[in-house]
């Protein structure tokens, strides 16, 4: 038993000093936006939502990196202190579903019969609506703001958790490890939380690196038609909207959070990539 | 840009009036000052819009973008003069009034014809003003509501005979609805009349691909000598405001329709392009429902009033182009006064007003703006800003463009934006708007604000029903300053009708009443 371990322990260590590429350039870039997102009033002194009305649309400065919006707020700031509205929403709006989705694809898994059939239908109905759809409407129904973008993303995105874990049990329960726990006598609790979630969630947690970035642009499409977080919150989605309007005398106010949109995809789909050849899931 | 301006006389007192003194004005179509012999004739004028039209039938057309374009493919008859301050003769050249006030007779114009060639008379008035008021529910039936018949003893002369004395009549033959169609739709049925409508104006219609454009071209029997100067005209749907301003600079189109105000000046600095702002009766208005707490609050309203600084919105939101407003009337009307005390900016009043209110210490609210309406939006985050020092928390909601009306209408709003413009050229329509009480049975009930002051209700029935200008002008006066110590509305600023168009375009106006006559336009080629 002893040299199986060791053998074991030198494996992972190998493994640990040959990370895949994507993982550390999406890590790299995602570190810099969580990192700005983090310490946003580090990096910037000037407060997102404090409007200038003497010093509107004015380009780049020395005092103002990216310039000043239609009401003469500093660009930077709002971008900064966007990234923090988005990243953290999305960050519960995919952490939300995963566990509701993760424990409902387990236990119909595990269970099947009655539970099993109960879990899938009502995922097949969720299924059934495009993914905005519902998101839109459920979000025009809840009212606009930050706790009716979490709740309908979560009422929709747990679906695909639930469908991936599931899958994942039906094989993992005929397993010898799970009837070796069962013919142990373990509680059943024990057996699927114990035992099961953690082979079955390398996957789910491989999905969600991939959903995040679709929760993230939801969050900004929510924002720019009007159904994001309210203002004065700076958020990307609302920053592009209000900068539609200035495309042809200031078209930077609507790039740049679209850039930034576009970096934290990035940075996150190159993370999916190289999570999912870290833990071996076939995507 | 918005809702239209004509909902607002849908919902508006019947009483419009008229100044007789303006009235009597007889003067001929508007000489241009271009020299005949500099005018090009002939080329296609696309006029991209924000939105399509959406009905051919002026009785039945509530919409801007429908009623501008009728206006040039029907005609009334009497017309705004370019100013907005008097009426000109057009399809009648001449009138009389009885004594008593109760009959007026109309001379109309010899050879005007219909645009498949017909000569108008006095029968195709009576049908088409008949028309306007046949059904109750039409939305201008109000508007004629006054006359009980209409004679016409022979083709030229139409005798209008009121229930009562009824002064603004000769201002609502001038309204758009009041347009002249022929007798009996031609001998067509309605709906098949108004498939390929006539009318008698300079422009009639060859096709309308709903949605997409509206094509007119030129009317051979058009009975000003000489015009209209242009082949056709097509107005297109095109909602994008870049994609407008881009049309424009490359040719594609010749006039965009409410240029955002942040393109102006860039425009105005774009060789080719002309950008315009036409003074117009815009006014706007951050208003209060009095129905809600605690806006019933005379020192509440004051406290807001005096918080937001209107500088800055014109500054921020017009981009300079525009004014600040001192009072409820636009100066478009005669009857703005330009001495009116409209609160303006000052914290320390507000700081004072708020204390001697019912909540010294503050309060929280919601102020309603259009979705993806960014004028809007940006006077909410200001006004959001600017009342944070008061102790009010306001929270912006987000409704539906197309629901935020209805909701302002049913009462069912803290604290929204609004704006008010006349279609004619008498205040009263303003006035009765938005500052006559539910007590007068004026059902938009001081622009839908709850607010009831039954001194500025007798003081606007009062100059409804005098016709000395003088004595409605202190009336008019008086109501003025009661509004604005009131403040059932913080008046906000007045904005003008931005236009930007090609330099080959030459005699487009756009008067205050939103209206453009494309008979006097050319093209340079």
């Amino acid at each position: 038993m002893t040299t199986v371990s060791a053998e074991y322990v030198v494996e992972k260590a190998q493994q640990r000093r040959k990370l895949p590429p994507a993982l550390i350039a999406g890590g790299a870039v995602l570190g810099v936006i969580v990192g700005l997102a983090i310490f946003a009033p580090l990096v910037t002194s000037y407060n997102p939502t404090t409007q200038d009305l003497t010093n509107i649309l004015a380009g780049p400065s020395a005092a103002h990196w990216l310039g000043t919006d239609q009401l003469g707020r500093d660009v930077w700031s709002r971008l900064v202190y966007g990234a923090r509205t988005d990243l953290f929403v999305a960050f519960i709006a995919v952490l939300s579903p995963f566990v509701i989705g993760t424990l409902a694809g387990v236990f119909a898994g595990y269970f099947g019969s009655a539970l099993d059939a109960t879990v899938m239908r009502l995922a097949d109905v969720v299924v059934a609506f495009p993914f905005y759809v519902l998101v839109m409407l459920l979000v025009f129904l809840l009212g606009p703001g930050t706790g009716s973008i979490i709740i309908a993303i979560t009422v929709v995105s747990w679906v695909s958790y639930a469908r991936i874990v599931r899958g994942a049990t039906l094989v993992a329960k005929n397993q010898e490890y799970v009837l070796a726990t069962k013919a142990e006598g373990f509680s059943t609790s024990r057996i699927v939380l114990r035992h099961i979630v953690p082979n079955v969630v390398s996957q789910a947690i491989v999905f969600a690196t991939s959903d995040i970035v679709l929760d993230i642009l939801a969050i900004v499409t929510l924002g720019y038609l009007g159904l994001g977080i309210p203002p004065p919150t700076p958020d990307w989605g609302e920053m592009m909207a209000s900068g539609q309007q200035f495309l042809t005398t200031h078209w930077e106010l609507s790039t740049i959070p679209g850039i930034a949109v576009v970096l934290t995809g990035l940075g996150l789909s190159l993370l999916g990539d190289g999570l999912a050849e870290l833990l071996s899931v076939e995507r | 840009m918005r809702r239209s301006t004509a909902l607002t006389a849908i919902a508006g007192s019947a009483l419009l009036m008229l100044p007789l003194t303006a009235a009597v004005a007889e003067a001929s179509p508007r000489a241009h000052e271009v020299r005949p012999d500099a005018i090009q004739r002939g080329g296609t004028l696309t006029f991209a819009r924000s939105t399509d039209i959406l009905t051919l039938d002026p009785t039945n057309m509530t919409d801007n973008e429908s009623i501008w374009a009728a206006e040039n493919i029907y005609e009334t008859l009497y017309v705004s003069a370019p100013n907005g301050h008097s009426l000109e003769p057009w399809l009648a050249t001449s009138y009389t009034l009885s004594p008593n006030h109760l009959t007026w007779t109309f001379n109309l114009r010899h050879g005007v014809r219909f645009q498949n060639g017909k000569p108008m008379t006095s029968a195709d008035v009576k049908f088409s003003i008949d028309r306007v008021s046949a059904k109750a529910t039409n939305p201008f039936a109000f508007i004629d509501t006054a006359i009980a018949n209409i004679a016409t003893p022979n083709p030229y002369t139409v005798v209008i005979t009121t229930k009562y004395p009824w002064a603004p009549l000769l201002s609502d033959m001038a309204l758009f609805a009041n347009g002249i169609i022929p007798d009996n739709f031609g001998g067509e049925t309605q709906a098949q009349f108004f498939a390929h409508p006539i009318g008698t104006g300079p422009f009639m219609v060859k096709q309308w691909v709903k949605g997409s454009v509206l094509e007119l071209v030129k009317n051979p029997y058009y009975w000003q000598p000489g015009k209209p100067y242009l082949d056709a005209v097509n107005f297109t749907a095109v909602p994008d405001d870049n994609t407008r301003q881009l049309q424009v600079e490359s040719g594609q189109a010749q006039i965009d329709e409410f240029p955002p105000f942040s393109s102006i000046s860039q425009l105005q600095h774009t060789a080719g392009v002309t950008a315009t702002l036409f003074p117009a009766s815009w006014t706007e208005f951050l208003q209060f429902n009095e129905d809600q707490k605690p806006f019933a609050d005379l020192n509440v309203r004051r406290a807001i009033s005096y918080a937001v600084d209107r500088e800055a919105m014109v500054q921020a939101v017009l981009f300079g182009h525009g004014t600040v407003a001192n009072s409820i009337l636009s100066p478009a009307l005669w009857a703005h006064d330009p001495s009116a005390p409209g609160i303006q900016y000052n914290f320390k009043a507000a700081k004072e007003a708020m204390a001697k209110s019912s909540v010294p210490h503050g309060f929280s609210t919601t102020l309603i703006v259009g979705s993806g309406d960014s004028t809007e939006n940006s006077l909410g985050q200001i006004v959001q800003a600017e009342l944070k020092p008061l102790g009010i928390k306001v929270t912006l909601k987000e409704v539906d463009p197309n629901s935020e009306y209805t909701d302002i209408q049913n009462g069912q709003y803290q604290m929204a934006f609004n704006y008010d413009t006349t279609d004619i050229i008498d205040p009263d329509e303003m006035i009765s708007f938005s500052a006559m009480g539910g007590n007068t049975g004026q059902k938009t009930h001081a622009l839908f604000t709850n607010w009831d002051s039954p001194q500025v209700d007798s003081w606007a029935e009062q100059a409804e029903r005098i016709f000395s200008q003088a004595q409605r002008q202190q009336l008019y006066d008086k109501i003025q300053v009661q509004v604005a110590e009131d403040a059932p509305m913080a008046f906000l600023y007045y904005e003008p009708f931005a236009y930007a168009y090609s330099t080959k375009v030459h005699g487009f106006d756009v008067y205050p009443t939103g209206n453009y006559h494309l008979e006097n336009v050319w093209l340079s080629h």
